[in-house]
């Protein structure tokens, strides 16, 4: 009994306290439940006007993108420039209206395309043709913000007629600012293209400030805390606004009630250029259905809570036991709603390629993570990477420039947030190899609780192709350039500057850094073949061209590039490269002038041949002024003792004045150069005289090279150039000793070729001499027999007469005598004037022939002499030669042997002549009997004037003579051996005459 | 001088003319004759030598230059075999005579003028009369 009633008792006190703690765990759930709803609204609000924000961000980036493109494309591709330039507005207008047009089709809410000119009036409304001229500058800031920064501008901006969404673009010609392209978009488009996303209506309000200049009336004539509507707005919203409180703040989500119906209204900033607040966007949310959802909710919770109490009293044990897991659950089932946004959220998170951490934001473990990470990581669960690490800053790679689990004082995640501008990097390995990411940190506010979410961008490969990029620019010969077209920006790599003695900072990265060091001679031909480029005429751009060193000097380049052209085919931007091609450029300049050296050097024998001295000289000096480049130039002789100057050439543009350049005159440089026996060049030669500290001489010569000509330690000859229109070098130096000393050489040569030549002329004119002696004396051998009986003729006439003897017969007969020796005096003139004429021509004959002829000549002074002329001729071969040449020579050999037998008085005087022939050529030997040549003198008797003559026609030449005739007119060969007791002469003479065999 | 009285003197003198040239010992032989009556005449200086041995004459004129023997060698033979012999020298070449200047009692050179003969033949009839 006892027991039952113990048992009774507990029993009614454990109910007791099962029930008060039933109804207090009741009440508790209630407050729970309700407590979890308010904060799910919350989380709802919050997060649907993020969602709106961001929305409403893409939207405006979007837009701002688009039509920042439009713009440039109008610019680019309508020629604006150039319609302005030109200021051509009807041309401008035509250009621009097919594309203002398809843009207006495209969407109604693209509203005005205008033109501003530089000095701020209007010059083109396409929306509005007729109306321009009037100044936009005073009204306007974008206007008067892009006159000054001449930058693209973006942003809302409300004129005399309309708010819009404005884009402002510069539109530069040729470098220069000529105005603006403004593009205006109604803002209620962009109302309509975020409610068509986000499925609220939306409304524009306008800062009432800003509105000071509008000059039409308000449409809805409704403001509300300093904000004027500004969009259509349908009657029901617009009571709803019109429901909102006077101080309504315009910022953030507004919970609002009317007409038992629930509203949130969201507000999004519209700024301007400035990124100030120009207006709002105000979003209207109904969520009267929501509210519902959530009554629904908790009714659902209050059934549970019902069926739960009465399954936990009727299995209170197990209850009791389970009590926590049933709550949980409880729980879940209650915030499942509000969960889905996370689902939803998770999802993105786990389909992004990038890794994102979340972290609490105190003590900075990670508390969950995206698929992602653990990918990279090879972690299954945040479980399994948390039995080993708490942060992901763990896995960072320590590295010198990358982020670190502890940044000095602060924990990487804190570095991050503090330091937002920055970039930060940080390196994580998987496997072996190092991955670069690019990571972001920022605070987010998640269920009450402050979470860090951390975003990490692979970005090796990114990483890779920047430091291989950079080390493609840097590190290569070349110089990078690379030119944005439409915004006129260059960029110049550091090799690009270098080659021009410059630092990266030195020169700025414009293209004037570029155009005004281009050499003035190459400006116009480097433009052209830009522009031709960029026109699409040449499909690379190549030229060459010199720019201007910081030291000065004139650096080569070769330029290479390509224009890089949009999808509509306008040049966007021209890449290229820089080479430096000096030294290619020294190398072909030095090539160019040895081959033009070398060319003079050929050329400069030539006219010594042909020109006279003094021409010769002449032609030297302009050769050298030619291969220098200059234009003037002197040549001097110099006197034995190197003072006195002669004046052999000098251009006539100088002036040179054998005083100029006298000795004794200390004031001329050329004078140094002559005493200290080197070659000079002066760059500025109007002030070296005075530093010289000479007296200023020689006006109007700005530069000069001179040079003396050296000979056995004596100056022979001095030679300058001046005025090149640039500075001389050793080169021209160099060209000028080298062609100078060939013209002395060649100087001196032809003097003493002349020399020879006078002396050949003598030699001639003295065997001419001896030759019409040797005839006149033949001659008179045949003329002796008929003048002696023309003579005996007359005599005897004379004789009659005296002696009374006359009769005619004898007169008769004498008369004849004579005329009949007259034609035998006129044959033998005959004779010798055939011997004497001139032919040039060979011909075809029989020495024998040749040989005859001679005889015929001097025969009778052999026959007078008593010289007796024996023949072997045993050939009849005709031979090409000169034979009036020949003829000389065989008189010339016979006489010699004719006379040496008289003055040896040799008894039987006999001369043989032999002819035979033999493989290619006829031998003929002409033998005497008198005794021989002296062994000592016949090495010598075919030298010029050597004679063992003792008569007046000895010159010594006849023998000279016709050795040269056979052996370089005839091609044959003469000597002479002592044979047989006399002397022989003898001559090869070939069948055909060397140079005529050529021809054959 | 009258020439006829010339010729008076001297037509009887024995003469040997001496030339190996047929037009010379044409004309002058027939010059000759128009002042000597006896004239003989022969070709070169073999032909006078052996003439002179068979039939000797007063007055030799020969040339000097001419094939088997010359003028000057004839005039050795025949001087020695009459020293008093009168010898004119026809020449063309004075240096021909160089070896003995007193060999030829007259030497005239060719072409033979009138004056040149005249004067000859005055000397002849000079050296004759003494």
């Amino acid at each position: 009994m006892l027991e039952d009633e113990r048992t009774a008792q507990l029993r009614s006190n454990i109910l007791k306290t099962l029930l008060v703690i039933f109804v207090l765990l009741g009440l508790s759930v209630m407050y729970v439940v309700n407590l979890e709803q308010n904060k799910a609204l919350d989380n709802f609000e919050k997060s649907t006007h993020e969602y709106i924000q961001k929305t409403a961000k893409y939207v405006f980036e979007d837009i701002t993108k688009k039509y920042i493109i439009v713009a440039y494309r109008l610019i680019q591709n309508q020629n604006i420039a150039h319609y302005v330039h030109t200021n051509d507005k009807e041309g401008l207008y035509q250009a621009l209206k097919p594309r203002f047009e398809q843009l207006q089709r495209e969407t109604k809410y693209f509203k005005t395309l205008h033109f501003i000119k530089a000095n701020g009036l209007s010059f083109l409304r396409v929306h509005q043709k007729d109306k321009y001229g009037d100044p936009i500058i005073n009204d306007r800031i974008m206007v008067q913000e892009i006159m000054k920064t001449q930058k693209t501008l973006v942003g809302y901006e409300t004129g005399k007629y309309a708010t819009v969404f404005r884009v402002l673009v510069p539109v530069f010609y040729q470098g220069e600012f000529i105005g603006s392209l403004g593009i205006g978009i109604d803002p209620n488009y962009i109302i309509k293209t975020i409610s068509s996303i986000v499925k609220h209506k939306g409304a524009l309000f306008i800062k009432k400030d800003n509105l000071k200049l509008y000059e039409l009336d308000s449409r809805f004539d409704f403001s509300i805390n300093n904000f004027e509507l500004y969009s259509e707005l349908d009657g029901k919203n617009l009571n709803i606004m019109k429901n909102l409180p006077k101080d309504f703040h315009f910022d953030g989500n507004y919970l609002m009630n009317y007409q038992n119906d629930k509203y949130l209204l969201y507000a999004i900033d519209l700024k301007n250029f400035k990124d100030d607040i120009h207006g709002k966007l105000i979003f209207i949310n109904d969520i009267t259905y929501k509210f519902h959802q959530l009554k629904n909710t908790q009714f659902q919770i209050a059934l549970i809570l019902v069926f739960f109490l009465l399954v936990v009293f009727m299995v209170i044990r197990f209850l009791i036991i389970k009590f926590g897991n049933e709550l949980n659950k409880f729980y879940d089932s209650i915030i499942s709603n509000t969960k889905k946004s996370e689902t939803y959220l998770k999802a993105i998170e786990d389909n992004s390629s990038n890794i994102i951490v979340t972290s609490s934001a105190v003590e900075k473990q990670i508390v969950s993570a995206n698929k992602r990470f653990y990918e990279f990581s090879g972690f299954t669960s945040l479980e399994d990477f948390q039995r080993q690490y708490s942060c992901i800053c763990d896995l960072f790679v320590i590295k010198e420039g990358y982020l670190v689990k502890q940044m000095g004082e602060l924990s990487w995640l804190e570095y991050i947030l503090q330091n937002p501008t920055q970039i930060h990097k940080a390196i994580m390995k998987k496997g072996d190899k190092e991955f670069i990411f690019k990571v972001t940190s920022s605070k987010i506010d998640f269920e009450g609780q402050e979470m860090l979410v951390s975003t990490f961008v692979d970005i090796t490969e990114i990483e890779e192709i920047k430091n291989r990029l950079s080390y493609a620019i840097n590190g290569s010969k070349d110089g990078l350039w690379d030119w944005n077209l439409k915004t006129n920006e260059i960029y110049f790599s550091s090799r690009w500057k270098e080659m021009l003695g410059f630092t990266d900072e030195e020169l700025p990265n414009s293209l004037q850094s570029w155009k005004q060091r281009v050499h003035p001679d190459d400006l116009e031909k480097a433009t052209q073949d830009i522009l031709a480029n960029q026109n699409k005429e040449t499909q690379r751009y190549e030229n060459i061209h010199r720019l201007r060193h910081k030291d000065g000097s004139w650096v080569w380049i070769l330029d290479r590039g390509q224009t890089v052209f949009d999808a509509e085919g306008n040049p966007e931007r021209m890449v290229g490269f820089h080479t430096d091609i000096t030294k290619q450029k020294e190398e072909e300049k030095l090539i160019q002038l040895q081959a033009r050296r070398g060319e003079a050097l050929l050329e400069l024998p030539n006219y010594a041949q042909t020109l006279d001295e003094k021409e010769f000289i002449q032609k030297g000096r302009e050769i050298l002024e030619n291969l220098t480049k200059s234009s003037v130039g002197f040549i001097y002789f110099v006197e034995n003792d190197e003072k006195s100057l002669e004046l052999v050439s000098c251009s006539s543009k100088m002036q040179c004045s054998e005083e100029v350049f006298d000795a004794q005159n200390k004031a001329s440089i050329l004078i140094n150069t002559l005493r200290l026996k080197k070659p000079f060049f002066v760059n500025d030669y109007s002030t070296y005289a005075d530093k010289m500290e000479l007296p200023q001489r020689d006006i109007g010569v700005q530069r000069l090279i001179g040079t003396p000509i050296v000979e056995e330690g004596k100056v022979v000859m001095v030679v300058g150039v001046g005025n090149k229109n640039e500075d001389y070098d050793s080169s021209d130096v160099e060209t000028l000793m080298l062609i100078s000393n060939d013209l002395w050489r060649l100087i001196k040569t032809k003097r003493d070729t002349e020399e020879i030549k006078q002396k050949d002329k003598l030699m001639v004119s003295q065997s001419k001499n001896a030759a019409m002696g040797e005839m006149i004396s033949m001659i008179a051998h045949q003329w002796r027999q008929p003048l002696a009986v023309i003579s005996m003729s007359a005599n005897n006439v004379l004789a009659d007469i005296e002696l009374d003897m006359v009769d005619n017969e004898s007169l008769k007969e004498s008369s004849k005598e004579i005329i009949y020796q007259t034609t035998e005096l006129s044959k033998t003139i005959d004779d010798f004037k055939e011997f004497f004429k001139p032919v040039k021509k060979s011909e075809l004959i029989t020495p024998n022939k040749v040989f005859s002829s001679a005889l015929k000549v001097v025969g009778k002074s052999l026959e007078n002499n008593n010289v007796k002329m024996v023949k072997n001729i045993n050939t009849a071969k005709e031979i090409q030669t000169y034979s009036r040449e020949l003829m000389q020579v065989f008189l010339n050999i016979i006489n010699n042997a004719k006379e040496i037998l008289i003055e040896k008085n040799v008894p039987n005087k006999q001369i043989t002549v032999t002819m035979d022939e033999q493989e290619d050529h006829v031998l003929i030997s002409i033998a005497d009997n008198a005794g021989g040549v002296p062994e000592d003198i016949i090495d010598k008797i075919f030298n010029p004037y050597f004679t063992t003559k003792k008569e007046l026609n000895g010159t010594g030449l006849g023998l000279y003579m016709s050795k040269t005739i056979v052996e370089k007119h005839l091609g044959g060969m003469l000597e002479v051996v002592n044979e047989n007791g006399g002397a022989c002469f003898k001559m090869k003479l070939p069948f055909i005459l060397p140079n005529e065999k050529k021809e054959a | 001088m009258d020439i006829r009285e010339l010729k008076e003197k001297i037509k009887d003198l024995k003469v040997l003319f001496v030339d190996d040239e047929e037009e010379i010992r044409q004309g002058t032989g027939t010059f000759l004759k128009k002042f000597f009556t006896d004239v003989t005449i022969c070709e070169d200086g073999a032909a006078g030598l052996e003439q002179y041995k068979k039939t000797p004459v007063d007055i030799v004129i020969t040339d000097v230059m001419m094939p088997r023997m010359n003028g000057t060698t004839m005039v050795k033979e025949i001087k020695n075999i009459n020293p008093n012999v009168f010898v004119v020298f026809v020449t063309a070449y004075r240096d021909t005579l160089d070896d003995d200047p007193n060999l030829a009692d007259v030497d005239i050179k060719k072409p033979l003028s009138y004056e040149d003969l005249v004067e000859v033949l005055k000397t002849i009839a000079q050296n004759y009369s003494k």
